[in-house]
């Protein structure tokens, strides 16, 4: 009944009408969408894409869109099935894993390299952070449930809307996905990272 | 509660996402494991050091350009899914005519009381229309 009330109310609006409220949306949401789309990226040329893409989808189905929910929580679910999405995909074009087994049987971390990077250039310091690195290594799903509870500080409940799952898995993701960023952090800066900052 | 499982809580605890029994479970064992209390307060600030990242602004003019395209963007066409509006439309009528025959019902139980003792003593065998159901009126059946 709700749903279909959306699509009455939206139904009843002219286009002009439509393209204003998204407007004022898109206004009010950019900035703190951009934040997430660089956490869940690491990358400032990636994000902007992400970020775009999730608004051209928005606007294709703003008739969807239930006025009475925060936009912030709707745009969230787009950017980050598009952003599981793509990662899934380039993924099945790698041939290695960024988790795997080393020659002495431990597991070892393959980190990206920085300078190889061909969007080195347009990364900003923020992204040089070793947590940001660390984001960047993870499995895209365990990403998205961190930062959307230590960056966006949602609630699990919250998450498991935005990520359309359970809060079971929601819990499994987080706790899986802290403990896999404190792995990398242990490898990629022992000592000083945790002199610096885990102390 | 041993280790293992205060470990595999400690993220949710951290989170004050756990049900008020296992919150106070996990703080009795952290409180004295050495090596939990290490695990929590580590954990702990892997989280205050996320929720400190500087926040990463958009370029000037990012909105702009979004809305240049998403005027281009032809939105989907609005349909109201036919099904549940089907449903929906199905459901009002089957509840109206449950409330209508709830209403003449109650109206015709008190009439057929009379009524159906009248048929009894007129006649031993009554029978009732399927087609109304249990509120149908009671048809006397002569010999």
């Amino acid at each position: 009944m709700k749903l279909i009330a959306t699509w009455i109310k939206s139904a009843g609006r002219t286009k002009e009408e439509r393209l204003e409220l998204f407007e004022r949306l898109v206004s009010a949401s950019n900035r703190q969408a951009h934040n997430m789309a660089m956490r869940l990226t690491a990358n400032s040329a990636e994000a902007e894409d992400l970020l775009q893409e999730t608004y051209l989808r928005a606007f294709r189905f703003f008739h969807r869109y239930d006025e009475n929910l925060p936009f912030t929580s709707w745009i969230y679910r787009i950017m980050t099935n598009l952003h599981i999405d793509t990662v899934r995909r380039r993924n099945r074009l790698k041939t290695v894993s960024i988790e795997q087994t080393g020659s002495d049987g431990n597991q070892t971390w393959d980190l990206p390299d920085q300078k190889a990077a061909a969007d080195c250039e347009v990364m900003t310091y923020a992204l040089e952070e070793p947590l940001q690195l660390g984001l960047r290594a993870m499995t895209a799903e365990f990403r998205t449930a961190v930062v959307l509870a230590d960056v966006e500080g949602l609630s699990y409940e919250e998450i498991a809307e935005v990520m359309q799952t359970s809060v079971g898995t929601v819990r499994s993701r987080i706790h899986r996905g802290r403990k896999q960023l404190r792995e990398y952090l242990d490898k990629s800066c022992p000592g000083r990272y945790e002199v610096n900052f885990l102390q | 509660m041993n280790c293992q499982n205060a470990q595999n809580s400690l993220s949710a605890y951290l989170d004050r996402e756990l049900a008020g029994d296992q919150m106070i479970a996990v703080r009795s064992h952290v409180e004295r494991c050495a090596s939990c209390e290490a695990e929590l307060g580590s954990l702990r600030a892997l989280k205050t050091g996320l929720a400190s990242l500087p926040v990463v602004e958009p370029r000037e003019g990012f909105a702009d350009d979004v809305m240049r395209l998403v005027r281009n963007e032809k939105p989907e066409p609005v349909r109201v899914p036919v099904f549940a509006m089907v449903a929906t439309s199905v459901a009002a009528a089957v509840l109206a005519v449950l409330l209508f025959n709830a209403f003449i019902g109650g109206t015709d139980r008190t009439h057929l009381a009379d009524d159906g003792a009248r048929f009894d003593e007129a006649s031993d065998v009554a029978v009732t229309n399927p087609d109304f159901g249990s509120h149908a009126p009671l048809i006397p059946v002569g010999r």
